[in-house]
């Protein structure tokens, strides 16, 4: 029995009903989600990396359907059986409790993700009062993320006084690396800078202690020492508490840094999923190298950046056969477009769906 | 915070003193002026040959002899050190007596019309919102567009032949006759309210339904704020987090809007108490200028732009303590 395993996603199908029709932006995609390790998707704008991730707190439109037959499997402590929340309904109690509880999330862009006009104190507080209990001894720091917080839903205690949360917020801002936590507690979004409000973004998101951080592009609206800046964070405060993160870019550059394992996204399926070094040496998919050949070099200064050719489809013409045979300079004539290709195993833990590894 | 008052109030004052100089040049402007319209009315039809001279010393006898400016400040001066705002010809008194209960009916009507229109817009714009696409929201849509489009004396009209022929209540006036002289009690406030609704409905209509699609639009966009998300990412309850977030910001048009409708209804309402026959400062205002009665239409000019200023001041305080943004670039 995998004692890490967390999150097991297994044949996860998401579409939406929109007046063009209906769409399935995310179509049969496993993944797991192990304690301690960093997941990462990478793809580009519209290839499902977001939906799928989103699914599992069921952070979808109101139009979105994840399909009966997909497997969301939360192993939670104690618990003999995982919980599959696919028949779970987005507002009921056990989606709250894994929102913020279990699964924090960060977003792309620092300042929409706070409101304005409350301080980010309070936006911290909130968190920590829904999820945290009065019992649970505040930032016990070696204490095993996940475990206490159950136990002292279990045991039924009353929520957590504010001044008790304040100090708990004051305490996580510190973690995060905000200089004067005191003080900044109290401020309002506008009045930190760029880098600091992903800093205290980070800090509302890990306040409850979830065992799963999703950061949904965490780092695309930073500038690059900023941006190096909250990596390091993220990979500090992983090696402190222990969580899985699943870290979803566009940017291969940024996946080499934080991920432990890479899975690359296209219109909707993982077309490569593995290690990261090995991945990122060893690439089979035509996909994932034109997306490796597209990161600029000091190197390669002499030569023209090169791109993957062409644009994504829409999600309303996706292709029959291979999904990415319409933009493949290996396309095998009379293979590709008619047939989906299965899953290989290249080498362990290796996985690429291509006609070319069969 | 402070700074900002006083920012605020120093800019209320100066905003005060134009208005001032503007109601004070438009009681001058018309031709003519009360000491012709004086002698006109005594002596016409009495055979009595009015001269040049005359008129002059009625002239001197008002005071209305001065220049402007001197006039102006003997005006604003005994406003500001005794709050007396002059003589009124034609009702023969002073104008503070002319107008007194006047602008408390006045401020009635506007407070029930404005606490009415907020009551009403936002929480159903709220819920509209909320409810995007569903037969609440296209039916409010199609009722905020009659509001717009229905000319609120035709609704008053309405309303009226209603109350009397289907409720039997006396609506015209802002009292039953048995309380009209009757000192204050619970049921005079009681029979004052029962009077308000029919005024407040018809003034309120038209702002109800431009808050509505305000509130409604404002909430559709914060709706979908990535905050918003990001809170509910954290497992606040639904019901909590939609009041807390984006509730809250879609307030904030009302609020900024607050003198706009005071305005609005200050424009609509002599009409109406026309209609309904309400004993308010709009249709002193249009006696008053047809008399060429120039002191008691300055003070009802300037009264009702003072409580347009006033209610412009208050919605800026109010926005400051409802968007922690805007009070610190006070």
């Amino acid at each position: 029995m995998d004692n890490d395993l967390l999150i097991d996603v297994k044949n996860l199908r998401v579409s939406f009903h929109t007046d063009e029709g209906f769409i399935t932006p995310v179509d049969g995609v496993n993944y797991q989600v192990r304690r301690g390790k960093t997941l990462g998707i990478v793809g580009e704008s519209g290839s499902g990396k977001s939906v799928s991730t989103r699914a599992l707190t069921k952070l979808l439109p109101k139009n979105a359907v994840i399909e009966p037959t997909s497997q969301i499997l939360f192993y939670q402590n104690g618990a003999a059986q995982p919980l599959n929340i696919t028949p779970l309904s987005p507002n009921s109690k056990e989606i709250r409790a894994i929102r913020g509880g279990q699964v924090g999330m960060i977003f792309q862009e620092p300042m929409a993700s706070f409101s304005p006009v409350y301080t980010v104190g309070n936006q911290i507080i909130e968190a920590v009062r829904q999820h945290r209990h009065a019992a649970a001894s505040p930032l016990a720091a070696t204490a095993t993320i996940g475990s206490q917080i159950d136990e002292s839903i279990r045991a039924g205690n009353k929520k957590m006084s504010k001044l008790e949360a304040r100090d708990v917020a004051v305490d996580m801002l510190e973690r995060v690396g905000i200089g004067n936590a005191g003080l900044r507690v109290n401020q309002y979004p506008h009045e930190l800078s760029g880098g600091m409000r992903q800093r205290a973004m980070i800090a509302v998101a890990l306040s409850t202690h979830p065992s799963v951080l999703i950061a949904d592009e965490p780092t695309t609206a930073l500038d690059v020492t900023i941006q190096a800046q909250i990596l390091e964070l993220m990979r500090e405060l992983q090696a402190e508490l222990g969580m899985a993160i699943i870290f979803i870019t566009h940017d291969m550059g940024v996946i080499a840094q934080i991920a432990d394992e890479v899975a690359v996204m296209y219109l909707g399926a993982i077309v490569e999923r593995g290690p990261t070094r090995e991945l990122i040496e060893d690439a089979r998919h035509p996909y994932t190298r034109g997306l490796l050949a597209a990161i600029p070099s000091l190197d390669r200064l002499d030569t023209r950046l090169s791109s993957v050719p062409g644009d994504i489809p829409s999600p309303l013409e996706r292709p029959a056969g291979c999904l990415f045979h319409t933009r493949c300079p290996h396309r095998i004539d009379g293979t590709c477009e008619r047939f989906a290709p299965e899953r290989t195993e290249v080498v362990p833990n290796h996985f690429v769906r291509c006609h070319l590894y069969r | 915070m402070l700074r900002f008052l006083v920012h605020r109030f120093i800019g209320l004052a100066v905003t005060m003193f134009f208005v001032s100089i503007m109601v004070f040049v438009i009681m001058e402007l018309p031709p003519g002026d009360y000491a012709d319209r004086y002698a006109f009315r005594k002596f016409s039809g009495t055979g009595v040959n009015v001269t040049e001279g005359d008129i002059e010393n009625i002239r001197i006898q008002f005071g209305l002899d001065k220049p402007a400016w001197q006039r102006y400040f003997q005006w604003v001066g005994g406003i500001v050190t005794r709050f007396d705002f002059g003589q009124s010809f034609a009702f023969e008194t002073s104008v503070n007596n002319v107008i007194g209960k006047r602008l408390w009916m006045t401020l009635a009507i506007l407070y029930s019309t404005l606490v009415l229109t907020y009551l009403l817009a936002i929480p159903i714009a709220i819920y509209a919102a909320i409810h995007r696409r569903s037969a609440v929201d296209y039916s409010l849509t199609v009722l905020s567009y009659l509001g717009l489009a229905l000319p609120n004396f035709l609704l008053a009209l309405i309303l009226l032949y209603i109350s009397v022929t289907l409720f039997g209540t006396s609506i015209g006036g802002l009292f039953s006759p048995e309380y009209e002289k009757a000192g204050w009690s619970v049921g005079k406030a009681l029979d004052l309210l029962q009077h308000l609704i029919v005024p407040a409905i018809v003034l309120a209509w038209s702002a109800t339904a431009l808050q509505l699609q305000t509130v409604r639009a404002t909430m559709l966009d914060e709706l979908n704020k990535l905050s918003v998300t990001a809170a509910r990412a954290r497992g606040i309850p639904e019901w909590k987090l939609l009041l807390k977030y984006p509730a809250r910001l879609a307030v904030n048009p009302v609020v900024s809007t607050i003198g706009f409708d005071v305005n609005r209804i200050f424009s609509e309402l002599p009409i109406v108490a026309l209609v309904l026959g309400l004993p308010e400062l709009g249709e002193l205002l249009i006696q008053s200028y047809l008399d060429l009665d120039m002191y008691v239409a300055g003070a009802v000019l300037l009264m009702l732009t003072f409580f347009i200023v006033v209610m412009n001041f208050i919605s800026d305080i109010a926005l400051a303590a409802l968007d922690p943004r805007i009070s610190l670039e006070g």
